[in-house]
This record gives C-alpha cells, sequence and structure tokens, in this order.
C-alpha cells in the first residue's frame, strides 16, 4: 500500500514536471521585453526558535550562572523555493495550513529576510498581509484611513485625493449612518475589515501582495472585492494571493503555485495545479481514514484479546474457587 | 540577463532594450540573507524621510486616542509631573531640610521642577522608545518600513507631552521672577542635545528590549536611580559644595559620580540656563562665602555643553547602529 502511495507521488512530481518544463520556456519570452515583478531564486526562509517563548534578562542571567546553552529549533517555513512572476500576473498560492504561503508573502515583501537565496521585487509593493495595520481603535474611521495610508508609505495629499474614493469603497453607510466618523472600536469586525481592505487596495501598487483578505466581510463585500482585484489585474498590476480558498484563487488567479512543507511541488495553470491539490488532498484524507480505521481496528483487536484474557482469568480464577470450594 | 551584478546596470539594460516597457521599473528591492549590518544608509535615509509624515501623525494620533487633545488631557500631563514635583519637594525638604539659608520654598519647588519636567521628558522619550518595537508587533511582522520610524514616532509623542508642561513650568517661573536674560535663549540648543541624547538611548533600549523582554520593567528602576545620580533634584555646585565642606554628609567620590554621568551636563546646562547653578539647590540668591550668586538664568559653560553634546551624539551613534543593524531580524523575533 504504502508503496502505491509512494508511486503516486511520483506521478504528480512528474506531472508537475511536465506542466514546469514548457512554463519557463513561455516565460522566458518575456524577460527579454521587461524583467519579473518578482524573482525568486533558490529561497531558504527558517525560523529559529528557542525554547523560551518569552526571552528574558532574568533567564539569561540564569543560565550564564548554571552555564546551560539554549536549545533552538530550527523551523524551516520554506525550503529552497524558485520562481518568476511576470508583470501582469495574478499568482495564486496554496497549499495547506503551515505550508509555508505567508513565510513566501513576507519573504516577497521583504519583512523577513531570507536565511538563504535572493528576492528581487520590481515597482512599489503594497502587502495586504493583516487587515488594519496601523490602525488606532481609539481613531475614527476616517483619521485611520490617514494613518493607514501613512503607514503603507503614502504622503498627506495623496491620500487625501484618495479619501473619497476608499470611504465609498467601504460603503459603511449601508451597514450604518456615520460610522466613519465613529471611532473603530466600536465598529463590528467586517466593518473594520472593509476600511482597511478598502485602503489597502486603493495605495495603488505595482505589486500587491494578499494573505486571506478576501475572506473578510460579508458576500457583497467580498463581490465588490473580487472586482476591484480583478480590475486591479487589468491594470496590469501583478497580484500574489495567498487563499485557502480555492475557488477565489481558480476564478482570479491565471497562474498557480502549490507549496507543501515549504517546497514548491508545482506551479502552473490554476486549474491544473487546483485539481491535483485537491486530488492530492482527498487522497491525504483517504490516506488519513484508512490509518484511523486501521488503528481502530487494531484497537479492537486488543481490546478483544485483552477482553479474552480476562475471560480467561476469570475462568481459571473460577476453576481455582470452585476447587476450593 | 539574470547574471547582471550590479541592480542599477540591469534596469539600464532593460530600458534599452525597450524604448517604452509597460511598468518602468523604477523600485527594484533586492532581499537577501541578512547579516549584523547597516542597511545602505542613503536608501534607508531616503525611505524614513519619505515617511516621516508617518511617523508625526503616529505621535499626534497616540495622544488623540488617549484624549491627550482634550483639555483634562492636556491637564493630566501636566498635574502627574507637578503631583511628582510635589512628592520630590517633601522628600528634599522634610526630609532633606534643604529649603535653608537663601532658598525659599517656591523657589525650591521651580527649580525642582526646572530639573524634573526635562527628567521627565528624557525618561520619557527612553520609556516609549522601549516599548516602541514590542509594542509594534502587528505593524512589523505585516509591513517593510524603516523600522526607525517606530522610536521616532514615540520621540515625537514624548515631545508633544513635553511641550504643554513646559508652558505651565513657565507660569509658575514667572511668579518666582527670577530675573531673565538674554542666557535663557541657550536652553533651545540644550533642548535639542538632551533629545538627540535621549533619542540614541532609546533607540538602544527599543532593540535590547527586544532580545530581554523584561527590561521593560527593569527600565523604570534605573531610570528612578539615574534621577538621583544625576543634578536633577539639586544642582551640580551644590553637590560639590557639600562635598568639599568638611564635616559634610556627603562622601568626597559622590562627586565622580556626578562627573561621569553622561546625562550630567545636558541637564546641569539646562539648570543653570533656567535657575542658575547657585551652591544651594535653586535658591533664590545671596552672597556665599567671598562669592555672590544670583538667582537667574546664567549662561552655561561652553565646556560642559560640548561635553554634553558629544554625549549626545555617541548616544545616537551607538543606539542607531545597534539598533539599525538588527532591525532587519525584529519580524523574525517577535
Amino acid at each position: 500500500m504504502s508503496s502505491l502511495s509512494a508511486s503516486e507521488t511520483v506521478e504528480t512530481v512528474e506531472t508537475a514536471e511536465s506542466v514546469q518544463t514548457p512554463a519557463p520556456a513561455a516565460i522566458a519570452e518575456k524577460p527579454l521585453e521587461s524583467p519579473p515583478a518578482i524573482k525568486v531564486e533558490d529561497l531558504h526562509l527558517y525560523y529559529r526558535t528557542k525554547a523560551e517563548a518569552n526571552p528574558t534578562l532574568k533567564a539569561a542571567l540564569i543560565r550564564k550562572v548554571k552555564r546551560q546553552k539554549v536549545e533552538q529549533k530550527v523551523i524551516k517555513a520554506v525550503q529552497g523555493v524558485s520562481f518568476e512572476v511576470p508583470h501582469g500576473t495574478v499568482l495564486g498560492v496554496i497549499g495547506h495550513n503551515g505550508a509555508g504561503k505567508s513565510t513566501l508573502l513576507r519573504a516577497l515583501s521583504g519583512i523577513l529576510p531570507p536565511t538563504q537565496g535572493r528576492v528581487e521585487v520590481r515597482g512599489r509593493v503594497s502587502t495586504l498581509l493583516a487587515l488594519g495595520v496601523g490602525f488606532n481603535q481609539n481613531l475614527t474611521g476616517r483619521e485611520n484611513i490617514v494613518l493607514g495610508g501613512l503607514a503603507q508609505g503614502w504622503s498627506k495629499d495623496q491620500i487625501r485625493e484618495k479619501e473619497n474614493s476608499i470611504i465609498d469603497f467601504a460603503d459603511l453607510d449601508t451597514l450604518s449612518e456615520g460610522a466613519i466618523d465613529r471611532p473603530m472600536k466600536t465598529y463590528s469586525s467586517g466593518m473594520y475589515a472593509r476600511v482597511a481592505f478598502a485602503v489597502g487596495v486603493h495605495m495603488d501598487p505595482d505589486i500587491l501582495l494578499v494573505d486571506e483578505a478576501l475572506s473578510a466581510g460579508d458576500a457583497r463585500f467580498k463581490e465588490r472585492a473580487t472586482e476591484k482585484m480583478l480590475e486591479l489585474c487589468e491594470n496590469a498590476r501583478t497580484i500574489v494571493l495567498v487563499s485557502h480558498g480555492l475557488e477565489t484563487v481558480r476564478h482570479m488567479s491565471n497562474h498557480c503555485i502549490w507549496m507543501d512543507h515549504g517546497n514548491l511541488v508545482q506551479s502552473g495553470d490554476p486549474d491544473e495545479v487546483i485539481d491535483n491539490y485537491i486530488e492530492k488532498q482527498h487522497k491525504d484524507r483517504e490516506e488519513a481514514d484508512r490509518k484511523k480505521a486501521a488503528a481502530e481496528a487494531k484497537e479492537a483487536r486488543e481490546d478483544e484479546a485483552l477482553a479474552a484474557k480476562a475471560e480467561k482469568t476469570k475462568e481459571a480464577l473460577q476453576k481455582v474457587i470452585g476447587e476450593d470450594v | 540577463m539574470a547574471t547582471a551584478t550590479s541592480e542599477t546596470a540591469s534596469v539600464e539594460e532593460a530600458r534599452l532594450k525597450t524604448p517604452e516597457p509597460p511598468r518602468p521599473a523604477e523600485q527594484v528591492h533586492v532581499f537577501e540573507p541578512y547579516r549584523y549590518a547597516l542597511p545602505k544608509l542613503g536608501p534607508y535615509f531616503r525611505d524614513v524621510w519619505s515617511r516621516r509624515q508617518f511617523a508625526t501623525h503616529m505621535a499626534s494620533s497616540t495622544l488623540k486616542g488617549q484624549h491627550f487633545d482634550s483639555f483634562f488631557g492636556q491637564f493630566w500631563l501636566v498635574l502627574n509631573p507637578m503631583l511628582l514635583a510635589l512628592v520630590y519637594f517633601l522628600l528634599t525638604t522634610v526630609l532633606g531640610g534643604q529649603s535653608g539659608a537663601g532658598t525659599s520654598a517656591m523657589n525650591h519647588f521651580v527649580g525642582l521642577l526646572t530639573g524634573l519636567f526635562a527628567f521627565f521628558y528624557t525618561r520619557n522619550v527612553i520609556q516609549f522608545a522601549a516599548s516602541s518595537i514590542t509594542g509594534g508587533g502587528k505593524m512589523i511582522i505585516n509591513m517593510s518600513f524603516p523600522k526607525i520610524l517606530l522610536p521616532l514616532s514615540t520621540t515625537f509623542t514624548a515631545m508633544l507631552m513635553y511641550f504643554p508642561t513646559l508652558l505651565v513650568y513657565a507660569a509658575f517661573y514667572v511668579t518666582v521672577h527670577h530675573s531673565v536674560t538674554i542666557n535663557i535663549l541657550w536652553i533651545i540648543p540644550i533642548f535639542v542635545i538632551q533629545t538627540v541624547f535621549s533619542f540614541g538611548l532609546g533607540l538602544l533600549f527599543a532593540a535590547v528590549t527586544l532580545y530581554f523582554r523584561d527590561m521593560s520593567t527593569l527600565l523604570p528602576y534605573v531610570l528612578r536611580i539615574w534621577m538621583y545620580i544625576t543634578p536633577v533634584l539639586f544642582s551640580l555646585s551644590y553637590v560639590k559644595y557639600e562635598a568639599s565642606t568638611p564635616g559634610s554628609k556627603l562622601p568626597h567620590w559622590i562627586v565622580n559620580v556626578y562627573k561621569w554621568d553622561p546625562f550630567s551636563p545636558i541637564i546641569n546646562s539646562w539648570n543653570t540656563a533656567l535657575v542658575g547653578d547657585g551652591p544651594r539647590p535653586f535658591w533664590k540668591g545671596g552672597q556665599l562665602g567671598d562669592h555672590y550668586y544670583a538667582a537667574a538664568s546664567y549662561a552655561p559653560q561652553l565646556t560642559e555643553i560640548a561635553v554634553g553634546a558629544v554625549c549626545a551624539v555617541v548616544a545616537l551613534v551607538i543606539g542607531a547602529w545597534y539598533f539599525m543593524s538588527r532591525e532587519r531580524e525584529f519580524a523574525v523575533r517577535l
């Protein structure tokens, strides 16, 4: 059984390669016109986590006195990923939790320095990794638009120009009249997300890095958000989209990469990659189910054996007692 | 193309090949493994400059968020150091019995305010900066920007909190009517030196707090002790006078402590420029021995200011170097 699954993974890898081989050729023509928006070369990103969650001077001194060393665990979040993203591409990144998607995005935006390898990004980058970065809960929505815009590196004049269209886009008035001039701590999480998302996409970036931000808000807002993103794509913007919403990725992106345990499994057409990913997930689930079933069966067998043993002991005991009596 | 060693060369190359590229690659960011080294200072400070409004706006927003833009908010900002000044006043007059010859109670109180308000400013700059990195976690982990903006912003916050207290101080100052001379203008360069000094230390503590989180609990004690070994509650010449007087309670070595404290020349210049440097703490003037001390704004000693300025620059360079060479690691450490 295990050999079977192994051969299947090989098959997936082969398809991945077969997809990958024509892809660089297709992309290769483009760099002659313009260099890619994003170029990632053999990117490795490791987290060194110490055993202590909260590093303190006290703990350091105690270690010094006891002459202990800190145990360091290395978590390899991204291990040797290379790809190129031409301008105007919407790249979907999929993979299970902890596959290294967000870490990859943080490396692209320059937040996390690579442990090894190189990242090259051309253009003005705007990140939507988390909603409402730089916001102050005590200030009104309007004030936070200014603050969020400044945090993204805009000048006050530029923000003033966009302010009205941001407020229109967030469309808070339909939810609650005059909400934009109330402190943001009075907002619902959906309203908060609307303002934050509106600020993020109005920043007119060349490259937009989005992490799960589309999942915010209700259905209607999600639709508008998707529309806005499509509009950005049409204006030859480059977007890297990390999402668990496979249908969103399928709908929006024109290229897709699948990450697993920090490795690039497959890169290519979104439909193909997503289908493979779903297939793999099914297989994994089946595999897990099978393992679980096997474990349960084993447990049941053990239980049975135990029960039989108990029965035997009981019988033997009765025998002894009976003989005694 | 890919082997192009210099970035500008590859960009130029691309421009030459295509007269009108769809998106001119005007900004190229290259991210490579970090070393403990300073980032390229040119682009770094250009980035800081382009985001300067963020730092100032965040500072005013922080205060606004805490309602410090309202009257009672401002009132609290002033009341807090005033109450502390009262505590120290009681401490020095009742326990120390210092309001003796030549010093009226009011004079002494204003003298205390002079040093205390200035010291609280430095204390706030350092403390706010120290928590700016650990407190700005969400921003650091989700956005790429020069991290120096965060302590810079908290320094602006401290400054905005400081200025209203100075107005109140001015009111007290006028009531006890020290004679004001042109020398009072010295407080402007001294303020600048003090800000640079505090900001430098703030940068250092901002980075250190990330590695040792309990620094934030340790720091208030360090700062409080530091206040006592700096001429805040009394003048430097008082310490010297007392230590040199035979039969005094003060041991002579204490003078060296004050002499080697890098903040000492700055705060002493500040006190001198405002209330003079009499051998009794902030007294109202008079003859002592064969020397007459007036209660007035004196020109501080130039050597003292020069030493203070050197200390400030050294603090800034060390703080900025330590902070900036490590700031790429902050996102990983948080």
